[in-house]
């Protein structure tokens, strides 16, 4: 058998390949490919991210206790890192397009830059979290008992419930956090890092 | 460029497209999404194309990354001897010709290997490979020699 005269003379038919190759066919094609998943779902998160910092500008103007401004300030200046950090690999995934590089190559920077940018996300959020969530829950207090903060917070009760949500919140949204990572981002790239352990 | 001319320049070369397709893929549902895939990401980088590589050779590269990052599942049939191997083939070769026999034998190799003996079958050097595949010429040369051995002991009696 001559592998070499049998693959070159080999004459491929495929009725898919064919009627995809049909004139207005391949504009109309959509992609599952991990690294375009990964670019759309970091895009949806910059939306989404764009429209909660635009809330916390709402609030800004809506409630004026300077504890409620401070913990507003904190997490929109966190978002707009977080969202210039995001958009910074959106574009260079979008290079990533790119075929004159390596695959391997390739596929390693975009791993490494999304675990980067993930793992940044995560440590951070460890100290932006207390802030958010006692600005959120001075903000809910206030609004609810028509109390003042220094009278909301001079309440026992309320220190203790603060503390107790604290408690449960923090954790609660880092591994929220974690899980939805997993969720839309996780699986792309576990399937990049399995095409870089073939390749290497 | 328009889609008319890219077309034609694609059903030039279709031909790339689906032989890497056929040893990388068995179901007719994951040649169909490989094909979508590969036709997509074509149809958006071409203006990457700078035209100082022949189309053909684009053409390859691209096809490989796009198979090697989207795949979702190894096609790989895990031989424990090759004395298992050549009775199935046997069995099967009533019925199919040499190049369905031919892909068959190239996707028992690894996945790697499996690009590499097709862009050394379509006559590119192993510089070339390596380059295409961010792999050093050496590395290129050893996984040729196993995969040609593999693929000589395998078809060698059929």
């Amino acid at each position: 058998m001559d592998i070499e005269k049998i693959w070159q003379e080999s004459e491929g038919k495929d009725n898919n390949l064919d009627k995809l190759l049909r004139a207005g066919k391949i504009t109309r094609i959509s992609s599952r490919h991990p690294i375009k998943k990964l670019q759309d779902n970091l895009l949806y998160g910059l939306i989404l991210a764009l429209m909660i910092t635009a809330g916390y500008g709402f609030l800004f103007v809506e409630f004026s206790p300077w504890q409620i401004r401070v913990a507003l300030v904190v997490v929109t200046v966190y978002n707009l890192i977080i969202m210039a950090d995001s958009w910074r690999l959106y574009l260079l995934t979008r290079k990533t397009e790119s075929i004159n590089e390596p695959l391997r190559d390739k596929l390693q920077t975009v791993y490494d830059q999304y675990m980067r940018w993930w793992h940044i996300q995560l440590r951070t959020s460890l100290f932006v979290l207390p802030f958010a969530i006692t600005g959120g829950f001075i903000l809910g207090g206030i609004d609810g008992s028509g109390k003042t903060v220094e009278e909301f917070i001079s309440h026992p009760v309320a220190l203790i419930a603060l503390g107790i949500c604290l408690l449960v919140f923090i954790p609660a949204s880092y591994f929220l956090s974690k899980w939805l990572f997993r969720v839309f981002y996780g699986k792309y790239l576990k399937q990049i890092k399995g095409s870089i352990d073939e390749l290497s | 460029m328009s889609e008319k001319e890219f077309l034609l320049q694609l059903k030039e070369h279709q031909n790339i497209i689906y032989k890497l397709v056929h040893i990388y893929a068995t179901s007719e549902e994951d040649k169909k999404d490989l094909y979508q895939e590969i036709l997509f990401q074509a149809w958006k980088t071409y203006s990457s194309f700078r035209g100082d590589a022949k189309f053909s050779t684009w053409l390859y590269r691209l096809s490989l990354n796009t198979i090697f990052t989207f795949k979702r599942k190894t096609n790989r049939i895990e031989y424990t001897d090759t004395a298992q191997y050549e009775e199935q083939l046997t069995t099967t070769s009533a019925v199919n010709d040499e190049k369905e026999r031919l892909y068959k034998a190239i996707r028992t190799l690894p996945e790697g290997e499996r690009a590499i003996i097709s862009l050394h079958l379509d006559g590119y050097d192993n510089s070339e490979v390596g380059e295409l595949l961010g792999i050093t010429a050496n590395s290129v040369g050893v996984k040729l020699h196993r995969a040609k051995k593999q693929l000589t002991t395998l078809l060698k009696d059929i």
